[in-house]
């Protein structure tokens, strides 16, 4: 482990690190733009200039690998590779228009960060001086600026690495050097999000978000994507008790810096057609009190006569009060409705979507809520041995088994996120909260257990899932003691060996791998 | 918003150790209460000790015997929210600034607090003026200080429910409450004494506060005051804004002399950041905050004695009052709210004939101050109205943390353009009136001689004022002129990083104080090194000067209490903030 010298900090670090990394492990973040943790290597801004004893001139931190005994000094303590950085910024800047007020990057433009931590420079160049170049380029979900470009090629360096599809390449020389696809062609991969998040200024923009919200107006919350059973992590940025835009957070053991389109569109979901309020068959509204009073009254009577369809779109704590339900009363519990465990792992691509568009079906499998089978359970609804059918899914309606299954049971009570007709044959809505309106947790594909938390309040009388079953187990009179989905995750561990060692917060912002726990707990 | 992306801030961290340890309080503090001093930093020349809760009050009982330290004027305690800083195992912390008018040093004293069991010690038995600023963090912050005699709501309505200024209070919440509090007093029951509230409403309560008062004849036998009809939290609000954001509401304190109140701002920002106005801009605001000086004690003297029934002299003065608004207009566009002061420096510079206005003004304010003195000083009436009345001893003008004009009448020279000159008030050659007795009649003369003192400070500013920028060249700090923005990206990516990150401050935390019309006005502010300070604390004088006033009247004739209230300037927009 080569040991080396930072600003007179003395670290340690992995042979092969470079001098950026060790440096932002020091606490030092040296400035950059074509450096990115989860693209290789180019070394073409000259942004990342530090001075390292005995090197006759400054080197760049993203291609200089740490060496036994370096002395680095970075623009904290050294007065030359300030200069370098601040000179080379100021080159960046030659070009570039102004902007800022109609550009979407403003606020998280490393130029303008890095002009207030480095920068600080009067203009030297006239308006008329600057080399004009191609913007407003429409590239399918892109929007192109090659103005605002300043030539870092992560994009082309993430088209060649990550999406291997090569849309993008420069073209031109010089000062007139610019990004382009082939003849100008959209992007056609489900991955072109990325685009937006790699470039490190505004020249490529996502037209989704495009002149929608200042990124200054929106609060950031970690949360998982519910897409699909990878569970990449992502960050909501909401405003007002809605969502904006998802964007990746980075989580090297599950998506790196990276999510698809479909995920990313997820946004769109939340806020239109929601159940607000709780109603009976015919839409006859009713407080979300009653209707699981009345729901429990049903379940008491029906007693073993009922059952219970899950869903994978719940999280642990959902579907651990919701099967403590279907115990209370001995009903028949599954949720694999159209065998989401036999596509867990499939991979839709290369990179990171897979077939399971369910976030929590390795949850549900975990806490066993596959019981009597779905095919034993539909039958049963159409031989009539079901009084009371609880769905925890209104989507799940949209299944033409369980849609005819429903038809013949005498009390269907469904737990609501979107409105719809499918909801019409249904006796009670019960409405619920979708993932990023209440804390919880999902179990991704390998196992492992991510947290996401709540951005903003559902609408209307919506409560979690989880919170649902907790008044319904009180009224079937076996209340549990948890106020939170902390504590109901408490509670479920100690039911669910696998999840044993956890709590909400020692699952920290990056989950923790069931997989590896296992792994630890054998070779012990 | 980036997440590979962090903004370095200006300045650098607290330092600790060596400059704290060689300063008395600490020496002293910690040979007497050994372990139980927990910490002390000295950031911007701020010394702060944290005490074990056990040692507070035995701690600020020291600091004020101690011949040493002398730590006789009480300046300022409030309560601070740490709910979002993991570093700290407790979540509140009490704090108390204390000065010592003969030793001229500040200290801070701070004690954490639990949140379950958030309880402190009261310092009311050890100064007069804790007992309201003990009553203030209770009420924002629900802090319970054991032994306070009196530990009930003092800025909220008694219907709200909560502490606001907690962290976890939603900003923006609100209550509609109606119901006023009918007593304020316990009356015995059967008294035949008549119970008179003065205010909220009353033409001689310059303001909306009460007083209610039992009357025993024309005696007032007993009183108590109530505050806090214009509080509208601006600590809270500060929380949310950014510290160019904040100017306006400073102009909302003392709205009297505006001006000096954003300058205030200005100037502990500044301390906090470390970065200095340019010679120009101190000059500038060293004369507009000596017009707002004058403007403040003519509204003062002239309706003091409106209340006493004398209406001429108002007339007099507001017409030099009247000049100098339109100087402010010409300077800045507006007259009572200035918004002129800036991070830095002021908004802009100041027009070319500025020179031969303020020229012109002092002639008048010359003209008008003599009319008023011929007018009063030696006039029997007004004399016989204010001698002998509502006096205040020194020791207990210091207890209470009374300060400028109210304490030099009480015969302590106490003022901080002489005792730490700051935007240059050491270039300029003044002297600081003093009282004997301590009297309403000696509060007028200080302030008469005052008004004169300050014509000549700005004369003086006028001679010397330097040429050059009117706001510090920091990029960090100062927005680039207009033109640029327009001009080139440089300049606009300044502005637009200043204008929706603001200023970002290193964390720490200072006091800085500057002489208002009404005495010593400061703002402690805590940055934990985001865009909003995470706490500001003002110290408004006249929240000193206004607890001593029930306490000053008892005894006296009710046509007295009318003759006191004016002399002390109570200024209900800092009095309730």
């Amino acid at each position: 482990m080569p040991k080396c010298t930072i600003d007179g900090q003395e670290i340690e670090v992995a042979p092969g690190t470079s001098v950026i990394r060790a440096a932002e492990l020091a606490g030092v973040r040296v400035p950059r733009f074509c450096y990115h943790d989860d693209l290789p290597v180019d070394g073409n801004c000259r942004m990342c200039m530090v001075e390292i004893e005995k090197f006759p001139k400054l080197q760049i931190a993203c291609g200089t690998t740490v060496n036994e005994g370096m002395v680095i000094k970075t623009q904290v303590t050294s007065p030359k590779a300030k200069a370098a950085q601040k000179d080379t910024l100021e080159f960046l800047l030659v070009n570039h228009p102004i902007d800022c007020p109609v550009c979407d990057q403003a606020g998280e433009c490393y130029l303008q960060d890095q002009y207030m931590d480095n920068g600080l420079h009067d203009s030297r160049v006239e308006i008329e001086e600057k080399i004009n170049k191609r913007k407003v380029v429409d590239i399918g979900p892109i929007m192109l600026d090659a103005e605002r470009c300043v030539v870092c090629s992560r994009c082309i360096r993430y088209e060649r690495e990550v999406t291997k599809t090569n849309l993008l390449e420069f073209v031109n020389r010089g000062g007139s050097t610019q990004i382009s696809t082939y003849n100008g062609g959209p992007i056609t991969h489900e991955y072109a999000g990325n685009l937006v998040d790699v470039c490190p200024v505004g020249a490529l923009l996502s037209k989704d978000f495009r002149f929608k919200m200042r990124v200054w107006f929106l609060k950031e919350t970690d949360s998982v994507c519910p897409g699909c059973s990878t569970g990449c992590n992502m960050t909501i940025d909401h405003r007002d008790g809605e969502a904006y835009r998802f964007r990746p957070r980075r989580n090297v053991e599950v998506n790196k810096s990276w999510m698809c389109d479909p995920g990313r569109d997820l946004y769109k979901l939340i806020a239109p057609d929601r159940v607000a309020t709780a109603h009976r068959f015919g839409g006859v509204v009713a407080t979300t009190k009653e209707i699981v009073h009345e729901l429990a009254v049903k379940l008491q009577a029906a007693g073993a006569d009922s059952a219970f369809l899950a869903s994978p779109r719940a999280s642990n704590e959902d579907a651990y009060t919701f099967k403590k339900v279907a115990q209370a009363v001995g009903g028949r519990l599954d949720f694999r409705v159209g065998n989401p465990q036999d596509k867990l792992n499939v991979r839709k691509d290369e990179i990171l979507q897979r077939e399971d568009r369910h976030p929590n079906t390795q949850g549900l499998l975990d806490q066993g809520l596959g019981v009597t089978g779905v095919e034993t359970l539909l039958a049963d609804c159409k031989a009539g041995k079901v009084q009371v059918l609880v769905l925890q899914d209104g989507s799940m309606l949209n299944d033409p088994a369980v849609a005819e299954a429903a038809k013949t049971v005498p009390y269907v009570a469904v737990m609501a996120t979107h409105q719809g007709t499918h909801l019409m044959n249904a006796h009670a809505v019960i409405p619920v909260a979708m993932w990023a309106e209440t804390d919880g947790t999902f179990t991704n594909f390998e196992r492992r257990v991510q947290r996401f938390k709540r951005a903003f309040d559902a609408p209307g009388d919506a409560k979690p899932r989880w919170e649902v079953g907790l008044d319904l187990l009180e009224r079937l009179g076996q209340p549990m003691n948890a106020a939170s989905a902390g504590d109901v995750f408490v509670e479920m561990a100690v039911a669910t060996p696998a999840y044993a060692d956890f709590t909400h917060r020692s699952l920290g912002p990056l989950g923790k791998s069931l997989a590896t726990a296992d792994k630890a707990q054998a070779s012990a | 918003m980036s997440q590979e992306t962090v903004r370095i801030m200006l300045s650098m961290p607290a330092l600790e150790g060596e400059v704290a340890l060689s300063k008395p309080a600490y020496r002293i503090l910690s040979e007497k209460f050994g372990e139980k001093i927990l910490r002390a930093t000295d950031y911007r020349g701020d010394l702060a000790i944290t005490v074990a809760g056990s040692a507070w009050k035995e701690a600020a009982r020291t600091l004020r015997d101690h011949p040493e330290l002398d730590y006789k004027l009480f300046l300022d305690l409030c309560g601070v929210d740490y709910l979002n800083d993991d570093s700290r195992p407790l979540r509140f912390e009490v704090v108390l600034h204390l000065y010592s008018v003969t030793k001229k040093h500040h200290i801070r004293l701070k004690t954490a607090v639990p949140e379950k069991t958030p309880v402190c010690d009261t310092l009311t038995d050890v100064f007069k003026g804790a007992n309201w600023f003990e009553r203030e963090a209770f009420d924002l912050y629900g802090l319970i200080f054991t032994g306070h005699p009196n530990l009930t709501r003092i800025l909220t309505h008694d219907d709200f429910i909560g502490h606001p200024m907690r962290k976890d209070f939603p900003t923006g919440k609100r209550y509609v409450s109606k119901k006023p509090k009918e007593w304020l007093l316990e009356v015995p029951k059967g008294s035949e004494h008549l119970v008179l509230n003065i205010g909220p409403s009353h033409p001689a309560m310059h303001g909306t506060f009460r007083v209610q008062a039992l009357l025993d004849g024309e005696i007032i036998k007993d009183c108590e005051a109530e505050i806090g009809y214009l509080h509208r939290n601006f600590e809270k609000m500060a929380e949310e804004r950014t510290y160019w954001q904040i100017i306006p509401y400073t102009d909302r304190l003392n709205y009297c002399s505006a001006f000096i109140n954003g300058h205030g701002w200005a100037l502990a920002v500044e301390k906090l950041l470390g970065v200095p106005a340019p010679p120009r801009a101190e000059a500038i605001r060293v004369i507009l905050s000596e017009f707002s000086r004058i403007m403040d004690h003519f509204i003062c003297i002239s309706t003091n004695v409106v209340d006493l029934g004398a209406i001429t002299p108002f007339f007099v003065v507001f017409r030099a009052r009247e000049e100098i608004y339109d100087l402010l207009d010409s300077v800045c566009g507006a007259r009572l709210t200035v918004s002129y002061a800036r991070i830095g420096g002021v908004a802009q510079d100041v027009p070319d004939d500025f020179e031969a206005r303020c020229r012109a003004i002092l002639v008048w304010i010359k003209e008008v101050s003599d009319q008023m003195e011929a007018l009063l000083t030696t006039n029997a009436i007004f004399a016989n109205r204010f001698k002998d009345v509502g006096t205040m001893s020194k020791e207990d003008a210091l207890s209470y943390g009374w300060v400028g004009p109210c304490l030099r009448g009480s015969g302590i020279a106490y003022d901080i353009r002489k005792d730490h000159p700051y935007s240059g008030y050491e270039q300029y050659d003044f002297d600081i009136p003093v009282g004997t007795v301590g009297d309403c009649y000696d509060r007028y003369l200080v302030r008469v001689e005052e008004i004169k003192q300050s014509a000549r400070i700005i004369d003086q500013a006028l001679q010397k004022m330097p040429k050059g920028d009117f706001i510090t060249q920091d990029r960090r700090v100062a927005l680039p002129p207009k033109s640029e923005v327009y001009g080139n990206i440089e300049s606009l990516m300044n502005h637009f990083k200043l204008v929706y990150d603001g200023i970002l401050a290193a964390p720490g935390e200072v006091y800085g104080y500057v002489e208002g019309a009404n005495g010593e006005l400061g703002y402690y502010i805590v940055s934990d090194g985001k865009k909003h300070p995470s706490r500001v604390k003002v110290r408004p004088p006249c929240y000193n000067i206004y607890q001593a006033y029930p306490q000053m009247i008892k005894g006296t004739l009710i046509a007295d209490a009318v003759a006191v209230i004016g002399g002390l300037n109570v200024v209900a927009g800092e009095l309730d903030r």
